[in-house]
């Protein structure tokens, strides 16, 4: 009847402002904004044959291995400390707290290391090299292998297509080897 | 506006705390220097001087609205008015309440800075001085007094001030019991007091303040006001500046000091007063209480921000010692060019040479025309330009070289003046952070007395070296050992008065509390002349308590034995007193010793007395350390903890309880390689390989450790840092330090590290000690004997060689003497010698050069030698270490026994 036709004619303000506003929120839903939603940066380190992925927001620094002195009575699992601009930074080697097997865990130099800040801690992982900067779809990442060691299903988070294992860095920082109790 | 008024308020609450507590120091200090002074004059003073400060807290106190405050200081005023016009005398009880004030008044000031509710409830303490204050002197000296105050006076002086002093004084003593209104009457009779001042029944020392302020201006008809309303600080000097008239020695017998009125009628009431009291200690200790106060300006600043400044300092320090290793890096590059630019001179001459005869040569072949020469013709000529080059190039080098020359130059005196100003600094921010242990020990006489007064004992403390600086935080930490080991020496320690008289020891037990610095460390010693402790009781407590079995324990050396009141749970007096304790003992009192990263021990002897010391570092901020090697890894020990360091023959080294061990001042210690006591197995040199090796004796409290290392590196002062979180929980770890070339090095914590090492070792002696009569015999391949070795005594000084060869011509062995190393060295190449003790600084060849020169020769390559020094500076030590010594005695402590035992070890 007359009523449709006439809102068809004559929009009120309100009803304008509200199509609009309907119309500005569907354009803004782009794709751009699922990108920032659903990607995280991360830095690709490696350790042997394998590759793992670090997320960036925890990671302050990559350093060059120099110098590392080892602290006696340390779990294994620590490499020692090194001399960061006169701090003294506990450095962790990652190799051995995943059970995978690396050729330059020995060796004193050669590695890099990736300075992560955790809550109240500040440390070095030790790897080999660092590969660079990567985005990584969060969808993309599974649960990790079945076969990868009990100590590493706790501390990776899952993998991803490219077989890349993501470490959980809240996981790393907790596990018992790495806190110390004396 | 009114909360600015109330931050200001608060403000003034927070400084006057700080003032309270200077001046209630101030006023311990005058008070225990009262207590048993006995020159009038010096009476005098202090009494002036506490009145100053009493008056001075509590209208500051007033000020302020801290009502509780104003109260106890007021009374106590009021007493020490009445003690300085001498109407009341000293009695111990007095003092007593006087010290409960002061520590009442220093605790509501804290607790007002603090914004808390007053933490004492000040009514007792006020009427407690009020009694003092309504007593008149007859009750406070039952006997001797009434004469000596009251008739003294007036016989010396025949002056009607006196004689009012005199006239009042009987009056006292007939009603004793009723001195309340005795003052008050007083208070009456002195109309021109201001009524002011009468508060009703608040308390009545007050009517006796107006009373004596009132009777001293009787005559003077001054301005009463002035007295009361000002400052009496002021009127106390106004009164004295008066001419001596009547009215002047009046108030002379009160203000004191410049009358002679006033010198003499104060002076045997004090003395009588000291004689009933218990001596605390003497004026030695405290000094003039007015002098005490030296004006130094000073500003408050908070530790936090010292720390981050020390920190900052070490981080430029280490910036300095990188920019040395630039200069390190620049030099070798130098030596390279200049390298180059011999070689490029080597080679320009034959260079040259070529360059010469193709030039000649192209000029004949020139010369000759023949064709084909006009190709060579042209190679000479580029061939000569490229020598023009080479030489211009090699100018360049030249010059590259005499710059890089000058710029090492610069660049080394620069790093020079910049490591002699770093040094400077640094050592400036440390010595900011120090203080006086003055500071500490300053309230130790006051705990010796109450803790004295309690137990009823008359002890003398006598304190020494209190201007040692050490840092702030040893020092606010090492205060509760040390006053546990004092209240332990009053309490346990020294004995009863009769039973020190019947021991034929004066009555008076002599506390000792000696700071004194001992190379980097700070060694404080609080030492008694009491009964001494009983090692068998101590043993039997040990076993009572299942800290070790009956056998272990009497298996255990003496000294060993000792030991054992520093462990956990012991304790040897059975009765828990109110003073030293309830199951904190002394292993509290070692923990924290530890915790500050020194150590402690004891020495006693029945009868004689018992010392205890304590070394501590005299800084936090950077700390001497001995730098070792194992294998390749390098850590740091903290000096503090290291006693000797000493090479080891592998003959020297023999089996205690199947523990490698070797003899140490007379009893077996263990030994261990110290990567292995670190849980990183053995790396130092095979013992089997019949060289002799190099170990650290380090011991704390109880334990003595020696540790074999590789090598010594050297004592260094360096920053130890704490290693971060999770890291900071590892234990036999304190941390570590960045030396200069950016090496970081593990700092060990030796107090862990021997407390782990020896739980095993203690659990081992425990199974197996005792089950052999020799289990603390070190069994040792047999020292072979045949004639008495010859003993070669180096020294310039004719006695110390005398000393030392009559030492050891009395243990048996012959000597030879020499005035110096060269002389020595002589001797050694014509006498079969088997043993050197040396000094270090001799003329012609010093201690050092000689051991160096003995260790080089082969003949005498295994001379043991033993340096006898003046200095006992571990940079000596590792130099005489480094030289090849032996063994390192300290000349100062130059003992027999030390000397002998370790001529023995090295024979």
């Amino acid at each position: 009847m007359s009523v449709p036709v006439a809102s068809e004619r004559v929009l009120t303000d309100d009803q304008i402002r509200q199509v609009l506003e309907r119309r500005a929120k569907e354009l803004a839903r782009t794709s751009k904004e699922d990108v920032v939603q659903d990607f995280s940066e991360f830095i690709i380190v490696t350790i042997g044959l394998e590759k793992l992925a670090l997320e960036i927001r925890s990671i302050q620094e990559i350093q060059t291995l120099r110098g590392l002195t080892s602290v006696p009575g340390a779990n294994d699992v620590w490499s020692g400390v090194v001399n960061l601009r006169g701090r003294l930074l506990p450095v962790l080697d990652l190799a051995r707290t995943l059970g995978i097997p690396s050729e330059s865990r020995e060796t004193n130099n050669g590695g890099r290391i990736v300075v992560v800040s955790l809550g109240q801690y500040h440390m070095g992982l030790l790897v080999e090299d660092v590969l660079g900067v990567k985005e990584i779809p969060n969808g993309s990442i599974r649960p990790s292998l079945v076969d990868s060691s009990s100590q590493a299903r706790e501390i990776i988070s899952g993998i991803t297509a490219d077989m890349i294992s993501v470490l959980d860095l809240n996981a790393l920082a907790s596990d018992p080897r790495v806190m110390i109790q004396e | 506006m009114a909360g600015d008024y109330g931050d200001l308020m608060a403000k003034l609450i927070e400084a006057f705390e700080g003032e309270a507590q200077e001046r209630i120091q101030e006023l311990n200090k005058a008070t225990l220097a009262l207590e048993q002074a006995s020159d009038p004059a010096e009476v005098a003073d202090l009494i002036k001087v506490i009145f100053r400060e009493a008056h001075t807290l509590k209208g500051t106190a007033g000020g302020l609205g801290l009502k509780s405050i104003e109260r106890v200081g007021h009374s106590m005023e009021t007493v020490f008015g009445l003690l300085r016009s001498g109407e009341i005398g000293t009695s111990p009880d007095m003092f007593d309440v006087i010290y409960r004030s002061l520590d009442a008044i220093g605790d509501l000031a804290t607790s007002a800075a603090r914004g808390q509710a007053e933490s004492v409830d000040v009514a007792p303490l006020v009427d407690a001085l009020n009694q003092i204050a309504a007593k008149p002197k007859a009750i406070n000296e039952p006997e001797t007094q009434a004469a000596e105050s009251g008739q003294i006076p007036s016989a010396e002086t025949g002056d009607d001030g006196s004689k009012k002093n005199k006239k009042k004084q009987p009056g006292s003593k007939d009603k004793p019991v009723e001195p309340a209104q005795e003052s008050q009457q007083t208070a009456e009779s002195a109309r021109s007091s201001p009524p002011k001042l009468l508060i009703p029944g608040k308390s009545n020392q007050k009517s006796v303040a107006t009373a004596e302020l009132a009777t001293a201006h009787e005559s003077n008809d001054g301005n009463i006001k002035d007295l009361e309303e000002e400052d009496q600080s002021i009127a106390v000097v106004r009164a004295t500046e008066l001419p001596a008239s009547k009215a002047a020695v009046e108030v002379a017998t009160q203000a004191s000091e410049k009358s002679t009125v006033g010198a003499q009628i104060t002076p045997d009431k004090p003395k009588k007063a000291v004689e009933s009291v218990v001596k605390p200690n003497e004026s030695t200790v405290v000094p003039q209480a007015q002098q005490a106060r030296a004006p130094e300006e000073s500003i408050r600043v908070s530790t936090g921000k010292l720390d981050i400044l020390m920190e900052q300092v070490a981080e430029l320090q280490t910036a300095r010692i990188n920019a040395e290793q630039r200069l390190t890096e620049v030099r070798e590059m130098l030596e390279r060019v200049e390298a180059w630019d011999i070689e490029w001179r080597q080679i320009r001459s034959e260079l040259w040479r070529m360059g010469l005869t193709s030039g000649s040569s192209s000029g004949h072949v020139h010369a000759s025309g023949e064709p084909g020469n006009l190709q060579i013709n042209s190679d000479v000529r580029s061939f000569q330009n490229l020598s023009l080059f080479l030489e211009s190039n090699a100018n360049h080098l030249r010059n590259s070289v005499g710059q890089l020359t000058g710029l090492v130059r610069n660049f080394d005196s620069d790093s020079r003046r910049m490591a002699q100003v770093m040094a400077d600094l640094q050592d400036g921010v440390r010595r900011i952070r120090m203080l006086p242990i003055s500071t500490v020990f300053e309230t130790f006489p006051r705990l010796v007395r109450d803790t004295a007064r309690s137990v009823n004992k008359e002890v003398n403390l006598i304190i020494k070296g209190g201007e040692n600086e050490v840092d702030r935080t040893i020092l606010e930490q090492v205060k509760a050992p040390l006053v546990h080991l004092l209240r332990n020496a009053v309490d346990h320690g020294l004995e009863s008065s009769e039973k020190r008289e019947a021991a034929g020891k004066p009555r008076q037990g002599r506390l000792e509390l000696t700071a004194a610095q001992r190379g980097a460390n700070l060694q404080v010693e609080v030492s008694e002349d009491g009964g001494g402790i009983d090692v068998n009781r101590v043993r039997e407590s040990a076993v009572r308590k299942g800290l070790l079995t009956q056998e272990a324990a009497a298996a255990m050396p003496d000294q060993e034995a000792m030991w054992l009141i520093f462990r956990p749970g012991f304790s040897t007096k059975s009765e828990v007193t109110d003073l030293s304790g309830r199951g904190v003992g002394l292993d509290v009192v070692r923990e924290n010793v530890e915790g500050l990263g020194g150590m402690i021990d004891v020495k006693s002897e029945l009868g004689v007395g018992t010392t205890f010391t304590l070394t501590l570092p005299m800084s936090v901020a950077t700390t001497l350390v001995m730098i070792v090697e194992c294998g390749t890894r390098r850590f740091a020990l903290p000096v503090t903890n290291i006693l000797r360091i000493m090479k080891i023959r592998p003959s020297e080294i023999g089996q205690l309880r199947g523990r490698a061990a070797i003899d140490f001042e007379g009893r077996p210690i263990a030994l261990t390689q110290l990567s292995s006591a670190l849980g990183m197995g053995e790396t130092a040199a095979d013992l089997r390989e019949g060289k002799s090796v190099q170990a650290l004796i380090v011991g704390s409290a109880d334990q003595r450790y020696a540790f074999l290392v590789d090598g010594i590196l050297g004592a260094q002062e360096v920053v130890v840092k704490s290693l971060l979180p999770p890291l900071d929980r590892v234990r036999r770890v304190a941390g570590a330090t960045i030396l200069g070339t950016g090496e970081v090095v593990m700092v060990v914590n030796v107090a862990d590290l021997i407390r782990s090492s020896s739980m095993h070792n203690l659990a081992f002696a425990m199974s197996k000690g005792g089950s052999s009569p020799q289990s603390s015999e070190i069994v040792r391949p047999s020292v072979k004997t045949s004639e008495p070795p010859l003993v070669l005594c180096v020294d310039d000084s004719f006695t110390t060689r005398t000393l030392v060869k009559s030492i050891v011509e009395a243990a048996g062995y012959r000597t030879k003497q020499a005035a110096d190393g060269l002389e020595a060295w002589n001797i050694l190449q014509t006498e079969p010698i088997q043993l050197v003790v040396t000094d270090v600084n001799m003329p012609r060849m010093d201690g050092f050069e000689l051991t160096k020169t003995i260790r080089k020769n082969l003949q005498t390559k295994d001379l043991p030698v033993i340096l006898v020094t003046s200095l006992d500076s571990p940079e000596e030590r590792a130099e005489g270490v480094e030289a090849g010594a032996d063994a390192h005695i300290v000349k100062g402590a130059l003992r027999q026994e030390d000397l002998l035992e370790t001529i023995k070890r090295l024979l």
